[in-house]
C-alpha cells in the first residue's frame, strides 16, 4: 500500500482552500443531490402531471396563472420541503455528526449551504413554469402572461424548501418533514377560503369556477415580497440555530417588514378605477370585444383571446361541414368571464375586498344582464367562457343551432306571484334572520324597491298578476335531435365516447351531465337529482338553458344519444351524405325520430324502463322518486313547450 | 511540524456519575502514540477531547501549539488535524467519493479541481480507488474503515487521531492499515488507540495504557514488556498462584505473576505487561500520584 502525501498547504490561504466559501461549495453540493433526489424527481412527475391535467379540459389560458402554477407545483413544493428536511437532519440521521463537526466548517456555515442547495428548486421549478407556459402557448394558448403570477409557483416551492430545511435544523427527527409539509398545507387550506381579500395571504391563489383571471385584482409583485419575506424569515430562523449573529437578526426583520407589508398591501380593497375598469369589462363586454371572422361564424372576443378563435372555429367547422351550403346558420360565439352575472358579483367581491362596494356595483352588471336576455338578438349568440367551456359543448350548442334548435329559453307564465311577494315589492329585497329561539327577523334591503321589470319600466306585479319564467323547450323526439347529436359527436372524439358509453352502460353511469351523483334515487331530498332522472328517463331534452352556460348545456335525450351512438359505428361518408341529401327533411321539427330509424335501420331506442336498467335503477324506486321531487320546470304550471 | 503536537495537563472528564477521565496528563510528540487499555479506560474520551469534538471538564489541552477553548484556535487546529472515529457514521446512499468529497469540503477544500485530486489521492491510499463509485452502504465493515480512515487524511493533517483504526478488522486489513499509518506517521503526529497490544507493539514509539480514566504507563513498548519481566514463566503444570495462566500450543502452561522460586521465567512480551499493568491496582495508585 502506498502512500502519497500531498504537498502540506497554508492552512488558511493555501492551494485549494478557501475557507470564506465553504457554504457556497456545500451548496453547489447540495443542490446537485437535491436535483436528483429521487423525491424531487417524483415531486417533478406528479406536477407536470397535475399542470396537464388541469389544464386538460379547458383552453390554454396565459393569464394570472398563479392557481394552476402555484397548484400544479404543489408536488414539488411538498417534496422540496421533505428533502430539505432530509439535507438538514442527514448528518443526525446517519451520525455523521462526529466527522462533520471536527471540520472547519462551522455549524453555521454547513447550514448555509444547506439552505442555499435546497433552494436549487427554484430554479427547477421556474424551468418547469417556463416549460409549461411554452406548451400552453404551442397548443394555442391566449391572454397575457403575469411574470409576477407565474413566479408564485417557484416562490412556494422554495418556501416549502426553506421550510423543510428550518425543521430538519431546529428538531432533526424523521417525523418533522412531514409536519412540515402539514404546516404548508394548513397554511394554503387556512388562507384560501378566508373572507373577503385575506384569502390573497394563502400561499397560491385559488380559481373558482366561473371566474376569469383577467377580473383578479391584486399586485402580484407585492404577493410575491410577502413570499419572499416569509421566506427570509424562516431562513433568519434557521440560521438562528447557531447563536444570535447580525445576519440571521436582519433577515428575520427584513422578512418580517416585507411579509407584513406585503400581506398589508394586498388584502387592501383596490381602488375605486381599478374596480370600475373591471366592471366595466363584464358589464360592457361589446365595447372591449374584437371580432374574428370566420365563414358562417363570427367571434366576439376579448383582446388577448383572439388565437382561441381558432381552437372554437376548428370544432365549429367541423359540426357545419355536413350542412349544405345555404343553410347554414349564421353564428354568433360570444366570450364572456361568467355564466351568469350575479354569480360573478359574487365572484368578484371575493376575488376583491370585502363590502358593500362591491356588491353595489352589481347594478353596474345590468347591461350584461340585459345582453343575456335580450330576446330580439338575432342571431342569438353561442356562449363562451374563459375557464370550463369544452369543445363537446361548443360542437353540441352548434350542432343544436345548426339544426335550429333554439338556444334561447322560451318565456312562459308560471303560478300567481304570492301575497308576500307582492307586498316585498316596492321595499326592496330582504332576507330573514331566524335567531336560536326561532324568532324570525326580516331584514329590509336599502337598495330600494324592486321587481321584475323595474329596469324597463313596467308596474310593480298585482294580485293575479303571473310570474313569467324562462324555460327551455322539449325536442320531443324530432328526428334533428339525432342530427344534431351525430354532428356534434363526429366532430368531437371525446363526445362519441361519451356517447358510446351512454349507449352501451345507460345515462346514469356516464359523468357527463355533471347530475350523474345524484341519478341515485336514494341520494336524498337535499339535491337536484331531478334534472338527471328527468331527462334521463323521460326522455325529453332541453334546448336553451335558462341559467347560461355556467351549467354545461345537455347533452342529448338518452334516445337521442343512442341513435347517434348507432351513427357513429357506420361508415362516416355514407352518412354524411344521407343527412346532406336529406337536410331539410330531418331538420323540420315535424320530422320524428322514426324517420331516422327507418333511414338507416337502426335499433330503436331503449324505452325509460330499459334506460333505468342500463342505469342500475330500480323502476319502482325511480317512480316514487319522481313524486318526491317536482318538475324541473319550477314554479311553471305548463309542460315544457315542444321545440319549435 | 510542531515538535509537541500535542499537550494535556489535569483532564477531568464527567458523564453525570461516571468519571471518564481522572486528571490525565501527558505531550505527545511525532511518531505515533498509542493509547492501551481496557473497554471503558477513557480512550475515546480522551480522543474526542483531543479532535476538539468535547470539551474537558477541567484541565487544560493544547493542540498543534493552540487552546482549542478559543474559537478562532479550534478552527484552525481543525484544519490541521485528521479524525477517525470508534464507530463512524456514514451517508450510507453516497459512494465512497461523493462522501470523502463531502467532507473534504467541509475542510475548506473549495477549490473543485483541487478538491477532487486530493479526494482521489486519499481514496488511493486506503486502496479503495477500484471501489471509488460504489455506494457507502455496499462495502464491507472493512472497507468502510477504509472510508473513514481516507476522510482523516483529507488535506494532510499534522495530527491524526485514530481510534480504534484496527478494530473489527481481520489480519491481512490489519496489517495494511499498520503499513499505511506507519507511513503517515513518518512526517505528524499520529495518535490512536486499540485494544491489539501487537498492534501498539508494532507501530507505537509512546504507549499511554490507561485503566478507570486514569494513565497507569507512560513508556515505550519495550518498557511495557519490561514491567513483565522476570514475571512470565513456563511450567507443564497450571500454578494457581499465578495472577493470569493459560496452555500454550506446546502443551505448557504460560503465567504471569510472581514467579515461583526456580521457576522457569522467558522474556516477556508487551501484552504481558499490559496484562500486569491493569490487572495491579498499585500501579494505578503510583501513577495517580
Amino acid at each position: 500500500m502506498a502512500v502519497t502525501t500531498a504537498p502540506r498547504r497554508n492552512a488558511a490561504t493555501g492551494d485549494g482552500r478557501r475557507p470564506g466559501s465553504v457554504w457556497a461549495s456545500l451548496a453547489r453540493a447540495e443542490a446537485r443531490r437535491v436535483a436528483r433526489h429521487p423525491l424531487v424527481l417524483v415531486g417533478l412527475i406528479a406536477s407536470g402531471w397535475l399542470l396537464w391535467s388541469m389544464n386538460r379540459d379547458q383552453l390554454p389560458q396565459l393569464t394570472g396563472y398563479s392557481t394552476y402554477v402555484g397548484l400544479g407545483l404543489a408536488p414539488l413544493a411538498g417534496a422540496a420541503t421533505l428533502v430539505g428536511h432530509l439535507i438538514a437532519s442527514r448528518a443526525r440521521r446517519h451520525d455523521t455528526v462526529e466527522i462533520e463537526s471536527i471540520t472547519p466548517a462551522l455549524e453555521r456555515a454547513r447550514t448555509a449551504g444547506r439552505l442555499l442547495g435546497a433552494l436549487v428548486v427554484i430554479p427547477i421549478a421556474a424551468v418547469m413554469v417556463a416549460a409549461y407556459m411554452a406548451f400552453l402557448f404551442l397548443i394555442g394558448g391566449a391572454g397575457q402572461p403575469d411574470l409576477g403570477e407565474l413566479l408564485v409557483g417557484p416562490l412556494v416551492v422554495g418556501i416549502g424548501a426553506v421550510v423543510g430545511t428550518a425543521a430538519g435544523t431546529w428538531f432533526p427527527n424523521r417525523f418533522t418533514g412531514l409536519a412540515a409539509v402539514g404546516a404548508l398545507a394548513a397554511v394554503q387550506i387556512v388562507f384560501q377560503d378566508a373572507e373577503g381579500t385575506r384569502h390573497w395571504l394563502a400561499w397560491w391563489h385559488t380559481v373558482l369556477w366561473y371566474d376569469g383571471p383577467d377580473l383578479w385584482i391584486r399586485p402580484s409583485w407585492v404577493h410575491l415580497a410577502y413570499l419572499a419575506g416569509i421566506a427570509a424569515v424562516i431562513i433568519g430562523i434557521t440560521m438562528l440555530r447557531w447563536g444570535l449573529r447580525p445576519v440571521p437578526l436582519l433577515l428575520v426583520g427584513v422578512g418580517i417588514a416585507a411579509a407584513v407589508a406585503g400581506g398589508i398591501v394586498q388584502v387592501r380593497p383596490p381602488s375605486e378605477a381599478q374596480i370600475d375598469a373591471v366592471f366595466d369589462q363584464i358589464a360592457n363586454a361589446p365595447n372591449h370585444w374584437v371580432s374574428v371572422d370566420s365563414p358562417g361564424v363570427t367571434y366576439r372576443i376579448y383582446p388577448g383571446y383572439e388565437r382561441w378563435s381558432e381552437w372554437w372555429d376548428g370544432t365549429v367547422q367541423s359540426v357545419l361541414a355536413p350542412v349544405p351550403a345555404g343553410t347554414r346558420p349564421n353564428l354568433v360565439i360570444e366570450q364572456w368571464h361568467s355564466g351568469y352575472p350575479s354569480q360573478l358579483i359574487d365572484e368578484f367581491g371575493y376575488f376583491t375586498a370585502e363590502g358593500e362596494a362591491i356588491h353595489d356595483r352589481g347594478q353596474h352588471l345590468q347591461a350584461e344582464n340585459d345582453l343575456y336576455s335580450r330576446q330580439d338578438r338575432d342571431p342569438w349568440p353561442i356562449w363562451v367562457g374563459f375557464y370550463v367551456y369544452r369543445r363537446d359543448s361548443l360542437a353540441i350548442a352548434a350542432a343544436q343551432r345548426a339544426v335550429g334548435f333554439p338556444l334561447e329559453p322560451v318565456e312562459m307564465e308560471g303560478r300567481e306571484w304570492t301575497d308576500e311577494e307582492i307586498a316585498g315589492f316596492g321595499k326592496g329585497p330582504t332576507s330573514v334572520s331566524v335567531e336560536e329561539d326561532g324568532t324570525e327577523t326580516v331584514i329590509e334591503s336599502d337598495q330600494g324597491a324592486w321587481w321584475p321589470g323595474q329596469e324597463a319600466g313596467e308596474a310593480a306585479p298585482v294580485k293575479g298578476d303571473r310570474i313569467r319564467i324562462q324555460v327551455p323547450c322539449d325536442a320531443g323526439g324530432q328526428a334533428r335531435e339525432v342530427v344534431a347529436a351525430w354532428l356534434a359527436a363526429r366532430a368531437d372524439s371525446e363526445l362519441a365516447d361519451i356517447y358510446r358509453r351512454i349507449r352501451a352502460d345507460g345515462p346514469g353511469a356516464e359523468g357527463v351531465f355533471d347530475f350523474a351523483d345524484a341519478v341515485t334515487l336514494d341520494s336524498g331530498g337535499e339535491g337536484p337529482p331531478v334534472a338527471a332522472i328527468n331527462w334521463s328517463a323521460l326522455g325529453w331534452t332541453q334546448f336553451g338553458s335558462s341559467t347560461g352556460d355556467g351549467v354545461r348545456p345537455v347533452f342529448g335525450s338518452p334516445a337521442a344519444t343512442d341513435l347517434a351512438a348507432q351513427l357513429l359505428e357506420r361508415l362516416d361518408a355514407e352518412i354524411t351524405v344521407a343527412v346532406t341529401d336529406h337536410w331539410v327533411e330531418w331538420t323540420d321539427p315535424a320530422t320524428p325520430v322514426q324517420v331516422i330509424i327507418d333511414a338507416f335501420d337502426l335499433e330503436p331506442p331503449p324505452t325509460a324502463e330499459q334506460w333505468l336498467e342500463r342505469a342500475g335503477l330500480d323502476s319502482v324506486e325511480y317512480a316514487a322518486s319522481i313524486d318526491a321531487y317536482p318538475p324541473l320546470t319550477g314554479n311553471s304550471e305548463q309542460p315544457n313547450p315542444v321545440c319549435r | 511540524m510542531t515538535d509537541v503536537a500535542c499537550q494535556f495537563t489535569d483532564l477531568t472528564k464527567r458523564f453525570r456519575a461516571t468519571v471518564a477521565l481522572d486528571r490525565v496528563g501527558a505531550a505527545v510528540g511525532g511518531g505515533v502514540t498509542g493509547l492501551l487499555g481496557p473497554n471503558g479506560a477513557g480512550k475515546t474520551t480522551l480522543l474526542r477531547i483531543l479532535a476538539t469534538v468535547l470539551a474537558p471538564d477541567a484541565g487544560t489541552v493544547r493542540l498543534l501549539g493552540r487552546d482549542p477553548t478559543r474559537s478562532a484556535d479550534r478552527v484552525e487546529i481543525r484544519r490541521r488535524l485528521g479524525y477517525m472515529p470508534q464507530e463512524p457514521g456514514f451517508h450510507r446512499n453516497f459512494t465512497v467519493f461523493e462522501f470523502v468529497d463531502y467532507i473534504a469540503i467541509l475542510k475548506e477544500l473549495t477549490n473543485r479541481k483541487a478538491r477532487h485530486h486530493e479526494v482521489r489521492r486519499v481514496i488511493d491510499v486506503v486502496e479503495l480507488t477500484p471501489n471509488a463509485h460504489k455506494k457507502i452502504r455496499a462495502l464491507s465493515g472493512g472497507m468502510r474503515r477504509r472510508v473513514a480512515l481516507a476522510q482523516s487524511l483529507l488535506a494532510d493533517p499534522e495530527l491524526l487521531i485514530l481510534d480504534e483504526p484496527t478494530a473489527g478488522l481481520d489480519p491481512e486489513q490489519r496489517l495494511r492499515f499498520r503499513d499505511v499509518i506507519s507511513r503517515l506517521a513518518e512526517d505528524r503526529t499520529v495518535i490512536l488507540s486499540s485494544h491489539q497490544t501487537d498492534d501498539v507493539a508494532a507501530l507505537c514509539s509512546h504507549v499511554l495504557v490507561m485503566d478507570r480514566g486514569r494513565i497507569l504507563f507512560r513508556g515505550s513498548p519495550r518498557q511495557i514488556a519490561d514491567h513483565a519481566a522476570g514475571q512470565v514463566w513456563l511450567a507443564p503444570t497450571r500454578d494457581s498462584a499465578a495472577g493470569l495462566a493459560w496452555r500454550t500450543g506446546d502443551g505448557d502452561y504460560r503465567h504471569i505473576g510472581a514467579a515461583p522460586p526456580g521457576g522457569q521465567t522467558i522474556p516477556p512480551t508487551i501484552e504481558d505487561g499490559y496484562l500486569l499493568l491493569i490487572g495491579d491496582p498499585a500501579a494505578l495508585d503510583e501513577n495517580a500520584a
